[in-house]
């Protein structure tokens, strides 16, 4: 099972959301490869993705991490798959450890990426 | 054969169902700006043709189509469309949306005197793909940097895709 770290980000969670995301994480991991955590649909490219039909995205740094997740390998290792759900009210990233220097990074990433919609959040709740 | 200005109906609904009907209602005289628009969507796919070396087709049922799969691109081309009257600067929001990362932006202006707009772009993650460069010298398309992704990767700045603009 994927781990236990849920990051939400109070940001609007659509397909435009997804994307931006979706593009910060093939930033870090230039063989990542996606799939639509729902259907089971594959997708190499990050082009070939349908985002307006997609609400949860898993990702994979590259196909040897993908097929042991497929295989339900007892040693896949710590963070080898991000998991992208995008709500109407929030954005998060389930992962099994936020603390690494690299998912500390491409989390910050997404929280400056989605700033404007952060702040907008905490404006309306104010 | 059939051109793109065969499309007007397809087209307004299209601006409509994206919220952005005052491209139709503001321009003076109304029904002149779905001719206009049209007009810009063929200049683009003689850019398109003359930049790439192969076609492409901007028909408003071809945009419908893809607005299924991704209606936050369609969206964010469509208000670029509300924003530039360059077909290549179009073009270079269109490269952005099939996936192109934005290698350098140069911006220059001086007050009352001067202003250019230069983007360039490349397939990510290749240092030695080709470079595509996009200019402008009309100011009124830097307000297509404000639907630029904008972010920071290990404190280094990031421009990232292009998305629509929300509804407030």
């Amino acid at each position: 099972m994927i781990g236990g770290s849920d990051m939400v980000f109070p940001a609007v969670g659509d397909a435009a959301t997804l994307e931006a995301c979706a593009r910060i994480v093939a930033r870090r991991w230039p063989d990542v490869r996606f799939e639509d955590a729902v259907t089971g649909d594959k997708y190499p490219r990050l082009s070939e993705i349908p985002f307006g039909k997609i609400r949860q995205l898993l990702a994979y740094p590259n196909a040897g991490a993908e097929a042991a997740w497929d295989a339900d390998s007892p040693d896949s290792p710590e963070n080898s798959m991000l998991l992208l759900i995008a709500r109407p009210d929030d954005f998060t990233v389930v992962l099994d450890n936020p603390e690494t220097a690299e998912m500390r990074s491409l989390l910050d990433a997404i929280h400056n990426l989605l700033w404007e919609d952060i702040h907008n959040a905490y404006a309306r709740a104010a | 054969m059939s051109t793109i200005t065969d499309s007007p109906t397809a087209l307004e609904q299209l601006l409509r169902e994206n919220e952005l009907g005052w491209m139709i209602d503001m321009y003076w005289p109304p029904e002149h700006a779905i001719p206009f628009l049209l007009k810009q969507l063929d200049r683009l796919t003689v850019e398109f043709r003359a930049r790439l070396g192969y076609d492409a087709s901007f028909a408003p049922e071809t945009l419908k189509a893809e607005a299924e799969r991704n209606p936050h691109k369609i969206r964010a081309f469509l208000q670029a469309l509300g924003v530039s009257g360059s077909p290549e600067m179009l073009l270079m929001v269109w490269r952005i949306l099939q996936g192109l990362s934005i290698r350098e932006v140069a911006l220059n202006y001086r007050e009352l005197q001067a202003f250019s707009l230069s983007v360039t772009l490349a397939r990510p993650g290749d240092e030695q793909d080709e470079l595509e460069t996009y200019n402008s010298g009309d100011i009124n398309d830097a307000a297509l940097l404000r639907n630029f992704g904008i972010t920071t990767l290990d404190g280094r700045p990031l421009f990232d895709g292009f998305f629509p603009s929300r509804k407030k």
